[in-house]
């Protein structure tokens, strides 16, 4: 674990440290650098993110993608805000599964929210729980996105 | 069955020779397990024979949990489960009590009730008597809501405000929260 | 002035052990020594049991398959036997002996899992290719045996939702004998006497069988410290009395008794689901008051709407199911008022109770131990906070 100021100040108020996320780094250019996935839920992303190829890391604030897995519940909802204000702009949101992006099954439940009632999200991955090539369809469509944002300055 | 009690109902009987009648109201095998009805002030003593009685050493809680009866004047069903893996033999211990009546906490007898203590008082606001240890442990500490009872109204969603930077409790749009499969979860249906 | 050795805090969080889920654990220490735990679970709380209480009988089923996404086929397994026991449902002899070999299948991959996590957690990532690699493998293989149908929804209340493939036999016997030999001995040679793994795991997390009890422990955890008690054996649902297999026991009740104990496990289910498969029983799959064809006539299908829509009609009572999960006991207790919807329905989950016996655990262990301890009891937030 290692000691900055988003550590401390996220271990006072939630008592999470935020670097112990799992975060994932991609080597194309194009692609958004890296992503921390926050798995909130029964969906796993790691499996996907693995298969896909790619190596896991582990910082927020060497992360430009937050991948929100599975149903954010309320009590993680503050956990998941934290990481993305200690991501560096600019940063994207991923909401990984049904649960992440509606609530999926979950969501009539008084314990769950929406990630993008949370965080602003730029690309749904729908699936319960959604596979691999989810995964990379979503990554590439966040990455024309980026290519278009570039675009329009 | 075993050697000591020919049926389910004997071993019933067993226990309840060892209490005075209003102890324990009620004996019965409910789906092949002793359902045992306990009074409130009795649930401690009746725990601690089940558990040191040698015919019975009912050495483990497996699980604790608590049914919402809104119609009843004993509104919330305590129900402990307990298993004894030395007799093969489970039994339910069921405890009626009502709001604002504090029942004995089972702790002094099986230490891991109290995370279920914690978790009935937290879901349905059932009150208990030298825990330990209570606070919140599901939800998050702001929740004041009981939300397994059954007159549970809808929770706000928690959003966060952008503009304020801050998370806020908004309403939920109409027919989300208690709506599931179109079926609204605080109505009985027949 | 201040001790050089003072006690401090510290967050272990968001995923203590290696995926195992959201949950943090405020340690209490002294230097390295961990003096006192406070779990803070509840970060998967997804209110399932309340979802239930607003579902049909199948929606319920789609609930508690979320609940352990590792085990699959567990909770469901679980929830199905609470509804036939409610409903008095007759499970026909094939879907009784399909549901057994899906739960060893399903225990497999779980203690597979659990073993790769462990190895994580006590320094070496070189056993969780091997089990991603088995688990991708089983899961393939289960899509050609349910013939595609979701494993959320195959097991169900009377039955299973359609027949296997014909060439089921075939294909678990290859697996048995092919596969998943080679992979077991290799993490077998990997682990087993590896000196490192050991140093981390023997008499570490150590638990005698009365503390174990009184904990609430069950499965694995239970048996690890000489406690004979396996649901399967000694109170046996579907057909597991009729099948030869053993419960292999450990006493020591360490980190190392529990992984040991994980792959024995493994042979036996495997023995199992070899046994059961070579004795499939032919005929139905689902009890017909469960499952309509689609093929009939429009009273069939409106009666199929019917069951599919507002559910089945249960009568009023109260029903406890036990069933013997690959991390320990998991229950589900309904409640029914003679509605198509439960009541109460409640999870009984094998991690919550050992979540809670953490702290005793870990009590004097060296912090960095509380990790690999946490990956010996295999434990899964989702299941723990439902």
């Amino acid at each position: 674990m290692g000691m900055n100021g988003g550590w401390t100040d996220c271990l006072r108020e939630h008592g999470f440290a935020a670097v112990a996320f799992k975060a994932l780094a991609a080597a194309a250019c194009s692609d958004p650098d890296a992503v921390l996935a926050a798995a909130t839920g029964c969906c796993s992303c790691f499996a996907p993110l693995v298969r896909s190829g790619k190596t896991p890391v582990f910082n927020p604030h060497h992360a430009d993608v937050l991948l929100v897995a599975g149903a954010v519940t309320e009590k993680a909802a503050p956990v998941v805000r934290r990481l993305y204000d200690q991501m560096p702009a600019p940063k994207y949101v991923i909401a990984f599964g049904n649960c992440a992006i509606t609530g999926g099954v979950f969501g009539g439940s008084y314990a769950v929210t929406r990630a993008a009632d949370i965080v602003p999200v730029d690309v749904c991955v729908t699936g319960c729980p959604p596979d691999a090539a989810a995964l990379i369809d979503g990554i590439d469509r966040l990455r024309a996105l980026i290519r278009r944002e570039i675009k329009e300055g | 069955m075993d050697a000591l009690f020919k049926s389910q109902e004997e071993f019933g009987r067993y226990v309840r020779l060892h209490f005075a009648r209003q102890d324990i109201a009620d004996v019965g095998v409910v789906s092949g397990m002793t359902a045992l009805r306990v009074m409130r002030a009795a649930v401690l003593r009746v725990m601690r024979f089940l558990r040191d009685d040698p015919a019975c050493r009912f050495t483990q809680l497996t699980d604790a949990c608590c049914v919402h009866y809104p119609d009843r004047q004993d509104c919330f069903e305590l129900n402990y489960f307990l298993l004894s893996p030395l007799m093969k033999r489970r039994l339910r211990l069921v405890c009626a009590t009502q709001e604002d009546v504090a029942v004995a906490s089972v702790c002094p007898v099986f230490p891991n009730a109290a995370w279920y203590e914690r978790e009935m008082w937290e879901m349905f606001g059932v009150a208990f008597e030298n825990h330990p240890d209570m606070r919140r442990l599901l939800l998050p500490d702001d929740m004041t809501a009981r939300p397994l009872r059954k007159d549970a109204r809808p929770a706000d969603r928690l959003v966060y405000d952008e503009s304020k930077g801050r998370f806020v409790r908004q309403k939920r749009e109409s027919g989300r929260q208690a709506v599931l499969f179109g079926v609204d979860l605080n109505r009985r249906d027949a | 002035m201040i001790p050089w050795q003072s006690v401090s805090f510290a967050n272990i969080a968001p995923e203590p052990s290696a995926g195992i889920g959201m949950c943090r654990l405020v340690a209490q220490l002294d230097g390295e020594k961990v003096r006192r735990i406070d779990p803070h679970i509840g970060f998967s709380h997804r209110g399932v049991e309340k979802l239930a209480e607003g579902g049909t009988l199948l929606q319920g089923l789609v609930l508690a398959d979320k609940l352990n996404r590792s085990a699959p086929f567990s909770c469901t397994h679980a929830f199905a036997l609470a509804a036939e026991r409610l409903t008095g449902a007759k499970v026909p002899e094939r879907a009784v002996a399909v549901r057994m070999i899906l739960a060893e299948t399903g225990r497999i991959l779980s203690h597979l899992r659990a073993t790769a996590n462990l190895a994580a957690d006590a320094g070496t990532d070189v056993v969780e290719p091997l089990a991603r690699q088995a688990s991708e493998r089983i899961g393939a293989m289960l899509d050609v045996i349910c013939r595609g149908c979701p494993a959320a929804v195959f097991v169900r209340a009377g039955g299973i939702a359609n027949d296997v493939a014909p060439q089921t036999p075939e294909i678990l016997f290859r697996w048995l004998t092919r596969e998943l030999p080679s992979v077991l001995s290799e993490i077998e040679d990997l682990l087993t006497e590896n000196a490192v793994f050991k140093s981390r795991t023997v008499g570490v997390g150590a638990i005698d069988a009365a503390d174990a009890l009184a904990a609430g422990f069950s499965g694995v955890n239970l048996r690890a410290c000489g406690v004979d008690w396996d649901v399967r054996k000694k109170e046996p649902y579907e057909a597991y009395a009729a099948v030869p297999f053993e419960i292999p026991l450990k006493t020591q009740g360490d980190c190392y008794a529990r992984y040991l104990l994980r792959l024995f496990e493994i042979y036996q289910s495997m023995a199992i689901i070899r046994h059961v498969s070579e004795h499939l029983p032919a005929g139905e799959v689902i009890d017909p008051d469960f499952d309509v064809g689609a093929d009939g006539g429009l009273t069939e299908l409106s009666r199929r709407f019917e069951l599919y829509g507002n559910g089945m009609k249960t009568p009023a009572g109260e029903v406890y199911a036990a069933t013997e999960s690959p991390s320990g006991e998991f229950g589900v207790f309904l409640v029914s008022d003679g509605g198509a919807r439960p009541y109460r329905c409640r999870f009984r989950s094998a991690g919550f109770p050992v979540m809670q016996a953490l702290n005793r655990m870990t009590e004097g262990c060296d912090l960095a131990d509380v990790r690999v301890i946490l990956g010996s009891l295999a434990v899964q937030t989702t299941e723990v906070d439902r």
